[in-house]
């Protein structure tokens, strides 16, 4: 019943619109629609130190465009003239490229468009939770089944990580199911695999994606290193491939490299052994065994070491040491 | 017949001893019982008959009375060193903490006499650091944690002790020439760092990283910019920033492997990719990358706060992928050549070959120069021993 007064009414204000002298029908899209002109880059943020490719979008912006001109920083870019694109060199983060196009269009009116290029980098850092020895000066590397940190720095923006909101994503699995304000850090256990996927999508609070960064990241096998170990010392820092036993005794620690810190802190399962047959090993740091000579005739051993969760059997690692006397 | 003629034999033969020792006994001019006995015939008096050869002479005759430039300072493994001047009137004096006690010695530069100057105990002291005046003393123990007990000390000469002046848990730390402690610690949400002046200790941050991992390169001065990294990985990948009164710079240099060194007109680092890792000098005033024809590593370097001329150790030879790993983990050493170079003009010129000079392989680590420029202080990574080599 309400329909047919509904109709006649669009249809009486749609004829009024367009009997209004001077009003012509791109004006009315301008009207309807905005003005819909403006600056697009080709990346979703522009690198420190790149050339950016700025474009003009006159798709909805209902005029015919006769001539643009280009400034860069204020400065005219006349090699640009009348090119619907211009190429932008950005410097270092933290500053600001100032790009302007002056669009004359069929009305002989020029319409100013502006967009403003903040590079900053945005560094992806993995810090995997596996056991190296405390000399190394080297990061640690993920291994399965184990802990990882991520953190990403937005490096060159003035916003702070709060105005923000963070996606972190593993093989395509969301961490914490959604974006989430502020959080520029995430912990997750690394899957099977010899590497997996980690993105993280950055947005503003307008819901504006701002960047995004996938990285590939390698997962190995843990592995042992031999090191001997002194009380005078401490540990020593270089890996062993065999040791010559000089005098009576020697104390060896086997460091395992890559092993998940909660499989290393409480291994459920960790063996020593001499010449292939298990052993007790006395010692109140389960990583390390003192041997002893027990011949002087030049005969050697093999000392063997194993380290293993009991419910993640990729969370280990073996090797052996090779003893001269 | 036979008989006879054996006994006339044997008589003239007496006659003839007898006739000897007449003559003897007449015309000897016999001397003293000891010049009879030191009368040698090998190094005494030249025997008179005996003509001397005469040697010519040349100009290059003369005997090299000095030292090798190459030399070898220690023989015990030491956690930490520096060349201490204690005033400008003052002959430099080389400062060298022990590994495992913590005791300080000094080395006297001219004389090259040693002695100990503090036998206070540091057990398992791992590394240390001196101010270039000699006055503060900073140490720290080996640890299974990654963070370490840090004690920093006025170095008493006459009680040969250390007075603890200050102390923390620390994962990094350095000693500048103008008296300030600078040292990193494990913060709420990633590393932080501070500085300390050791005579007013007054205590002010340096940094706050959102990541905990960090090889840190601290300044000579309080106030020279820092330089940062995640501890680098072939696996992983890092990033070079810079801080400057508290705040976090990226510089324009990454990769997989990284390692670096910097000042303000260069970063010479490292980066891997599936070919190997390669070594790169990045030039802070072109903004232009070149590659290295033969990879340094960082680790091996000094440069001094700013130009374009730094030293590095450096063996020729195609860097591992799994660089650096395998270097820190002490499976892989190497015997290095101590190289001079230009990062504007990438030219280099080679100082020593420290294997063909010496012999040992030496893998150097801690590369520093004296304030004059003319002496290059390292140690050898193999045994933790401190070299020299006068320029």
């Amino acid at each position: 019943m309400k329909l047919l007064p509904t109709l006649l009414g669009i249809f009486l204000l749609s004829f009024s619109i367009l009997a209004v002298p001077g009003i012509t029908q791109a004006q009315l899209a301008e009207e309807m629609l905005g003005k819909n002109l403006f600056l697009e880059t080709t990346t979703p943020y522009p690198k420190p130190n790149t050339v950016v490719e700025v474009k003009i979008n006159d798709y909805s912006y209902g005029r015919s465009v006769n001539g643009i001109t280009w400034f860069v920083n204020g400065e005219e870019m006349k090699a640009a003239a009348n090119s619907r694109s211009v190429l932008v060199s950005v410097g270092e983060a933290g500053t600001v490229a100032d790009v302007t196009a002056v669009v004359e269009n069929d009305n002989s009116s020029n319409d100013t468009v502006n967009l403003q290029l903040r590079p900053f980098y945005v560094d992806l850092i993995i810090e995997p939770q596996t056991r190296v020895p405390s000399f190394y000066k080297g990061r640690s590397i993920p291994s399965n089944g184990s802990q990882v940190s991520a953190s990403v720095i937005l490096n060159g923006l003035t916003t702070g990580t709060e105005n923000f909101t963070y996606t972190w994503e593993v093989n395509d699995k969301s961490i914490d199911s959604g974006s989430v304000r502020g959080k520029n850090k995430a912990n997750f256990t690394v899957p099977n695999g010899r590497q997996f996927t980690l993105a993280v999508s950055i947005s503003d609070l307008g819901g504006v994606q701002v960047a995004r960064r996938i990285i590939n990241v390698m997962s190995v096998d843990p592995q042992i290193h031999f090191y001997e170990t002194t009380a005078l010392y401490g540990l020593g820092q270089r890996s062993l491939s065999q040791l010559i036993l000089t005098g009576e005794t020697a104390t060896v620690r086997a460091e395992p490299y890559y092993l998940d810190i909660n499989t290393f802190n409480q291994p459920e399962h960790l063996l020593w052994q001499i010449n292939f047959n298990n052993t007790q090993n006395p010692s109140t740091n389960p990583y390390e065994i003192t041997l002893s000579r027990f011949s002087n005739t030049g005969q050697g051993a093999n000392v063997g070491f194993e380290v293993r969760s009991l419910t993640n059997l990729l969370q280990g690692a073996k090797g052996s040491l090779p003893v001269s006397f | 017949m036979q008989k006879k003629f054996f006994i006339m034999l044997a008589a003239l033969v007496v006659i003839l001893l007898l006739a000897v020792w007449a003559y003897l006994f007449i015309n000897s001019d016999s001397g003293t019982a000891d010049d009879i006995f030191a009368d040698l015939g090998l190094e005494g008096q030249p025997m008179p008959n005996i003509i001397e050869p005469v040697v010519e002479q040349t100009a290059s005759s003369s005997v090299n009375l000095e030292r090798d430039k190459l030399r070898q300072l220690t023989t015990k493994p030491i956690v930490g060193y520096a060349e201490v001047i204690y005033n400008a009137s003052s002959t430099p004096v080389i400062y060298y903490a022990e590994k495992g006690t913590g005791h300080i010695y000094s080395i006297d530069t001219v004389t090259g006499s040693e002695n100990r100057i503090s036998a206070t105990t540091f057990a398992q002291a791992d590394q240390a650091s001196f101010t270039t005046g000699g006055d503060y003393f900073a140490v720290t123990s080996a640890s299974n944690q990654k963070t370490k007990d840090l004690v920093v000390g006025t170095i008493s000469t006459s009680t040969k002790t250390v007075s603890e002046v200050f102390s923390e848990t620390v994962t990094d730390f350095s000693l500048t020439a103008d008296d300030f402690v600078l040292y990193s610690t494990v913060g709420t949400q990633g590393a932080v760092g501070y500085k300390l002046n050791l005579d007013t200790k007054q205590k002010s941050s340096l940094f706050a990283l959102p990541f905990y991992e960090a090889r840190v390169q601290w300044g000579i001065l309080s106030t020279d910019p820092i330089y940062l990294y995640p501890k680098p990985t072939y696996a992983l990948e890092g990033f070079l920033y810079e801080v400057t009164n508290n705040n976090l710079r990226r510089l324009p240099t990454s990769g997989f492997g990284f390692t670096a060194k910097a000042n303000k007109d260069l970063v010479v680092y490292t980066a891997s990719n599936s070919n190997g890792s390669f070594g790169y000098i990045y030039n802070r005033n072109t903004k232009e990358t070149s590659t290295m024809l033969a990879p340094v590593l960082p680790d091996k370097c000094f440069m001094p706060t700013s130009g374009y001329e730094f030293v590095c150790g450096h063996q020729t030879t195609q860097l591992p992928y799994t660089y650096p790993d395998s270097w820190y983990m002490g499976s892989l050493s190497y015997k290095d050549t101590l190289f001079e170079l230009f990062g504007d003009t990438m030219e280099g010129a080679t100082l020593v070959d420290t294997f063909a000079v010496s012999g040992r392989e030496i893998d150097i680590i801690n590369l520093t120069e004296n304030a004059s420029g003319t002496i290059l202080y390292f140690m050898n990574k193999n045994d933790q021993t401190l070299w020299m080599y006068e320029k």
